[in-house]
């Protein structure tokens, strides 16, 4: 009994994991965000791009700071910021500005196939597509060439 | 070894007797039927590693396109199988099943990485560290081996330094809460020194709260850690205490360089502060006077809070050459072991000779001539001693 108790705690917290991730797509809402890459790789990770996003300006007088937000869908169809503050509110991204942008540590990075990471770098117009559950976890689920 | 070859040696010697030379035969015969029978052919062996590489190759090149939940099913195997091979090789008491279950805790730090990585996940944050740290003081708590403390001590420093820059309150808390409860419960010296290590540690982790600023946490939890004391067992007490007066003397040169090397007045410094660590520090003095002597070391610093406003960093220097001379002459009366003391002397006077004489040849002869001073002091305190314990014998 002893032997599998604790293979069988670490495969359950896994699961909860995994079906955390699961349960943003499930009751969340889809968003599309506009994105631009910069940087690479990481030798254990493997190939990701890091991404900022030109949409989400970060309001004056909260410069390099935490930033609670939600997003919302603008009229040309890509998501931008629905409210944001200092504190905490239900339903928040927890997130951060940085040069002038809000970002949050679900959206900067994402890991794409072998190879094809300097191909989106290229580019350079990008957009990610993310579920945002009511409660204000993210799920990245897409990153593609945006075509406008 | 050949058994009955060196046990025919030692019945030939007359170092055995038949008789026992017969029994310890006849023991091994029963513990170990047919040796080889156990043993794995080397063919098989052969053909296991390479349907191993087979295996991962195969699971390498195919990486890309697996959906996400079949890379973390893979990898949750792998933990499982490790876990299998531990459980087997202690039933039958051959290989090594704690390494086997250290490979499988890897595994499920490995298939947590690869979860965040599968479905564009960050991995940055404190998760990861935190769910191999539960883990780890768990394998602990239930094997009681030496080997899940050290990775529970890593995974502990790893959880705290994720949260670098910020921690919120409750993280704090929670983080307190397990290494302390680590600390009282252990009974072995490598478990204390880890858990009270993390204790430490969690007391640093102050500086990264949303709490009022200070200078000195590392005093405040040295404090914390001699009152702690009280609630410990004897023996707990008597393999903790030497830690106090070592990292005492780590805490009063970290402050002696900061001091010398800041110019003007030390940001967050108040005499408030100062005088409260002042009085507990007398209050350290008399608890360790009183029953805990090695911790009577701790004591100093609270004199660090009122000598921080001394800008010229003389006070703490002078203070760092009295504690190490001091603490030679403790060692050496009460026997304990010299080599730390006399280490600590000799980086009290580096780190002062960094602070005063980088330039200032003048002061840096000074120092020198203090530093030839109190060894030929402490050389002639031991010889006296030698010569006294000599008349004696």
């Amino acid at each position: 009994m002893k032997n599998w108790v604790m293979p069988a705690l670490q495969t359950l917290f896994t699961a909860l994991v995994i079906t955390g991730f699961f349960a943003v797509s499930w009751f969340g809402e889809s968003l599309t965000l506009r994105a631009e890459p910069y940087d690479p790789f990481d030798p254990f990770l493997g190939e990701y791009v890091m991404l900022s996003y030109p949409d989400l300006e970060a309001p004056s007088g909260m410069e390099n700071t935490t930033v609670y937000f939600t997003l919302k869908e603008a009229e040309d169809g890509y998501a931008v910021i629905d409210s944001v503050d200092d504190q905490p509110f239900f339903g928040a991204i927890e997130g951060y500005t940085f040069d002038q942008r809000v970002t949050a540590p679900q959206l900067e990075q994402f890991y794409v196939e072998q190879g094809t990471g300097p191909e989106l770098e290229a580019a350079e117009d990008l957009q990610v597509t993310v579920d945002v559950a009511p409660w204000g976890a993210i799920r990245p689920v897409a990153l593609e060439i945006r075509e406008e | 070894m050949d058994v009955g070859r060196k046990l025919r040696e030692w019945e030939q010697e007359e170092l055995l007797s038949q008789e026992t030379a017969a029994l310890i035969m006849e023991y091994e015969k029963q513990k170990h039927p047919d040796g080889k029978k156990d043993r794995m052919p080397l063919l098989m062996m052969v053909g296991l590693v390479f349907f191993t590489l087979a295996v991962f190759s195969f699971i390498a090149a195919n990486w890309q396109v697996m959906p996400p939940l079949l890379k973390s099913g893979i990898v949750l195997s792998l933990m499982w199988l490790f876990y299998g091979l531990g459980m087997i090789s202690e039933k039958r008491s051959s290989g090594w099943p704690v390494l086997y279950r250290m490979i499988g805790l890897a595994m499920f730090g490995a298939s947590l990485i690869v979860t965040a990585q599968a479905f564009h996940l960050s991995s940055s944050g404190s998760i990861l560290p935190w769910a191999v740290f539960t883990a780890a003081l768990l394998h602990y708590a239930l094997w009681r081996h030496a080997a899940y403390a050290g990775a529970a001590f890593i995974m502990g420093v790893v959880t705290l330094l994720a949260s670098v820059p910020a921690v919120s309150w409750l993280e704090w808390g929670v983080f307190t809460a397990a290494a302390l409860t680590w600390l009282v419960f252990s009974r072995k010296r490598l478990s204390l020194v880890f858990s009270w290590l993390l204790v430490f540690g969690s007391g640093l982790k102050l500086w990264s709260t949303p709490a009022v600023e200070s200078l000195f946490w590392p005093v405040w939890t040295l404090f914390f850690l001699v009152f702690l004391l009280f609630v410990l067992t004897k023996e707990q007490r008597r393999m903790l205490l030497p830690l106090y007066p070592a990292v005492s003397a780590v805490s009063l040169l970290v402050y002696l360089a900061v001091r010398g090397e800041t110019e003007g007045v030390l940001e967050g410094l108040g005499w408030l502060e100062a005088g409260l660590l002042a009085a507990a520090g007398t209050a350290v003095l008399t608890a360790g006077w009183w029953k805990f002597r090695p911790a009577v070391w701790t004591a100093v610093l609270g004199l660090t809070g009122l000598m921080m406003f001394d800008q010229s960093a003389v006070l703490l220097a002078v203070t760092a050459e009295a504690a190490a001379l001091g603490y030679m002459f403790y060692a050496q009366k009460h026997e304990l072991p010299a080599a730390p003391g006399f280490i600590y002397f000799i980086l009290v006077q580096a780190v002062i000779y960094v602070v005063f004489a980088w330039g200032r040849l003048d002061m840096a002869l000074f120092f020198l001539i203090g530093a030839f001073l109190l060894f030929a002091m402490a050389g002639s305190a031991w010889w006296f001693n030698q010569r006294k314990e000599a008349a004696q014998s």
